[in-house]
């Protein structure tokens, strides 16, 4: 990446865009402290990112497809990501209405290793979900996903900014950052050229 | 937030469902412990029960300079494949989470030191038989041990820190240069047997103090840093081992190989340069070798330092011999692996001869020629250092260097292209019990080796100083390396 500047403000969801191989897992790599920039500084509220414990009390991320436990069922990975986080104060949705949004209450007491690739890519989403988080960083979260999910996909990450929370997400679907309400920035060979569309 | 010992649990429970360990699998464990007694039993016996005199200072030079070489490739080793690593689900679903990261952590760290004091025992105790023990008993031998284990552990607390600072690369130079530095130092000793008033044993007391001492640092110094270790660190060894542990279960070594030379790949930016106008077709597929050497310049240095081993180690071990023999063969064809590259890469795939649209003996022939170069080039050096130490006294034996070249570029070229263990091999069925023996990785471990050790025989002859001079075993090496090249390519 090469003279990247870039804010994000509370309640905002920011789409990356552009072709293979442009910087945007680089960059979200960066945000979540996994990634170390040689020059320059990358701040998340204020603080380098660490990817020290505290870090992750309010951050989410979903990059690749996570390695399950193989004796745990769908249902107990995500009451897994309850036992590891403190509540955030404020609502939050159960485990069970979270199978219910990823339309994966019927299998909800299988292995991940049974489902399909597609189901296993909603239930990884879930478990961002299941985190009482306040930045989601998400690298391409529509892969895999059916048209219509992809909608439904859209609108949580709507209702999860306008609820306060921050959204980075690099994707290849502009529908899907459109519905969102996103501010797409187009990238290209590790700059950023712009805001392309907004919503 | 539920503590990690919490997590753990749940995980453990779940994971019961699938079947709790049988009698069956406590019997393998118990069998294995009193196997490894009775197999450690008799070389500690031997240890304990018999005195042997003090080595000369150069021969403990050497010996010294062995050590800390072998130690300077354990940091290079832990530091290429972590050493803290977690299974890939504890990474994604407790590394990336706010549990406390030293306690996540632990029991990783854990079993990299009780990995490295066991080493370091090993190692303490031979290094302390080889270079002599005049006294009885345990204590002694006690002694030697901790501080095998504390230089050990020492040295992989050093490779968990460079991991935590993000400074394996530098630390691996490092290594390497601690290594070359090692070798040239144990081939001086080697050179200079006579260095009047000058003694490099130690009390060997006081060193292990020091080294238990240091390693108590190191420990410490570890378990602070272990609460704020970096995810990133963590998640990319964890990667590196789940594909460790891939080869290891599913029997498919080359699996290491690809991913180290993938790693290596990544993390250089390479310049696109037009092959040359005057190749033939059938010798393109052999200058992707020479291309990828000569973009590894320092692999042909490393390669160059340690032909002095032979000589360092022979200086050591009190004279040539078997020893010496087999460290020549293994260093020639860890030499010549290095222009095997790309047989490893397409073994097995017709896809790159259609590419280039040639096949056959040509292209064999002209890839037999790097290795062969390395080959003999190593070993060549190697022999010169060895009739230098005055290990090796006839200069003619050069020749016999020369003559187990193509042998030894044959064995590497089947060595390279093995690719999978071919796990639909017929099982061998033992007759009386029933129980079958699979071939695929028992065939997959020979080959290669095969023509290795049986066309090299001759050379070996010579060089474990076999009775019969060296004429006829060098007329006979040239003669099976014609053999074996003609069948090599025969079958192309």
């Amino acid at each position: 990446m090469d003279r990247l500047d870039l804010d994000v403000g509370d309640g905002e969801v920011v789409a990356l865009s552009g072709v293979n191989g442009t910087g945007k897992s680089t960059l979200l790599r960066c945000l979540s402290g996994l990634l170390s920039p040689t020059a320059g500084t990358v701040r998340v509220w204020g603080a380098p990112p660490d990817g020290r414990p505290g870090f992750w009390r309010t951050v989410g991320l979903a990059a690749e497809e996570p390695a399950w436990y193989p004796g745990l069922t769908a249902r107990e990975h995500l009451d897994l990501v309850r036992l590891t986080h403190e509540p955030l104060p404020g609502p939050s949705a159960s485990v069970d209405e979270l199978l219910d949004v990823f339309e994966l209450g019927g299998h909800a007491d299988a292995s991940p290793l049974t489902l399909s690739s597609g189901q296993r890519q909603r239930l990884a989403l879930a478990a961002v979900w299941a985190r009482p988080s306040r930045l989601l960083l998400l690298d391409e979260p529509e892969q895999k996903l059916d048209q219509q999910f992809r909608g439904v996909l859209a609108g949580m990450l709507r209702q999860y900014a306008d609820g306060g929370g921050t959204v980075v997400l690099a994707t290849h679907d502009p529908v899907l950052a459109a519905a969102a309400g996103a501010r797409v920035l187009a990238m290209s060979g590790g700059r950023l050229e712009g805001a392309v569309a907004s919503a | 937030m539920s503590s990690v010992g919490q997590v753990r649990a749940l995980v453990r429970a779940a994971g019961r469902r699938s079947g709790r360990p049988g009698w069956t699998d406590w019997y393998l464990v118990a069998a294995a412990i009193v196997v490894g007694s009775l197999l450690a039993g008799g070389p500690l016996a031997d240890v304990l029960g018999q005195a042997v005199a003090p080595l000369p200072a150069y021969r403990a030079a050497a010996l010294v300079s062995l050590v800390v070489a072998g130690c300077a490739a354990l940091l290079a080793v832990a530091g290429a494949v972590g050493p803290v690593a977690v299974p890939p689900a504890d990474a994604y679903w407790l590394v990336l989470s706010p549990l406390d990261r030293r306690a996540v952590l632990a029991r990783a760290v854990a079993a990299v030191g009780v990995v490295a004091a066991v080493a370091g025992v090993l190692a303490g105790v031979a290094v302390r038989r080889v270079a002599g023990l005049p006294a009885y008993g345990w204590g002694p031998v006690g002694v030697a041990a901790a501080a095998g284990a504390a230089v050990c552990v020492c040295v992989a607390g050093a490779a968990v820190l460079a991991q935590a600072a993000g400074a394996g690369a530098v630390v691996r130079r490092a290594a390497a240069g601690v290594g070359v530095a090692a070798v040239a130092c144990g081939l001086a000793a080697a050179l200079r047997p006579a260095w009047p008033g000058w003694s490099p044993v130690v009390p060997p007391t006081p060193v292990s103090v020091s080294a238990v001492a240091a390693a108590l640092l190191v420990s410490g110094l570890v378990w602070w840093r272990l609460a704020v270790f970096p995810a990133g660190a963590v998640l990319s060894a964890s990667v590196r081992w789940g594909v460790v542990t891939d080869a290891a279960v599913g029997l498919e070594p080359s699996f290491v190989a690809r991913i180290v030379e993938d790693g290596f790949w990544r993390g250089r930016r390479l310049r696109s340069r037009p092959w040359p106008g005057w190749l033939p077709p059938w010798a393109a597929p052999a200058w992707q070798d020479w291309r990828m050497l000569g973009r590894r310049p320092y692999r042909l240095v490393v390669s160059l330092v340690t032909a002095a081993l032979p000589a360092v180690v022979a200086v050591a071990a009190g004279g040539a011999g078997l020893l010496v023999a087999v460290v020549l063969l293994a260093g020639a064809v860890s030499a010549a692996s290095a222009g095997a590259s790309g047989v490893r890469r397409d073994a097995g795939s017709a896809v790159l001869g259609r590419l280039f649209g040639v096949g056959g003996a040509a292209v064999s022939g002209a890839r037999l020629v790097l290795p062969g170069v390395l080959a003999v080039g190593w070993l060549v050096a190697a022999s010169v250092v060895l009739l230098l130490a005055g290990v090796w006294v006839s200069w003619w034996w050069l020749l016999v260097a020369v003559a187990a070249g193509p042998v030894l570029a044959v064995g590497v070229l089947r060595l390279a292209g093995r690719g999978w263990v071919d796990h639909a091999s017929v099982p061998v069925v033992m007759p009386m019990s029933g129980s079958w023996i699979p071939t695929g990785w028992i065939v997959w471990w020979v080959t290669g080796w095969d023509v290795v050790v049986a066309g090299g025989l001759p050379s070996v002859w010579v060089w474990s100083g076999g009775p019969g001079g060296w004429v006829v075993p060098a007329a006979v090496q040239v003669v099976v390396g014609g053999v074996v090249v003609w069948g090599w390519l025969r079958r192309r």
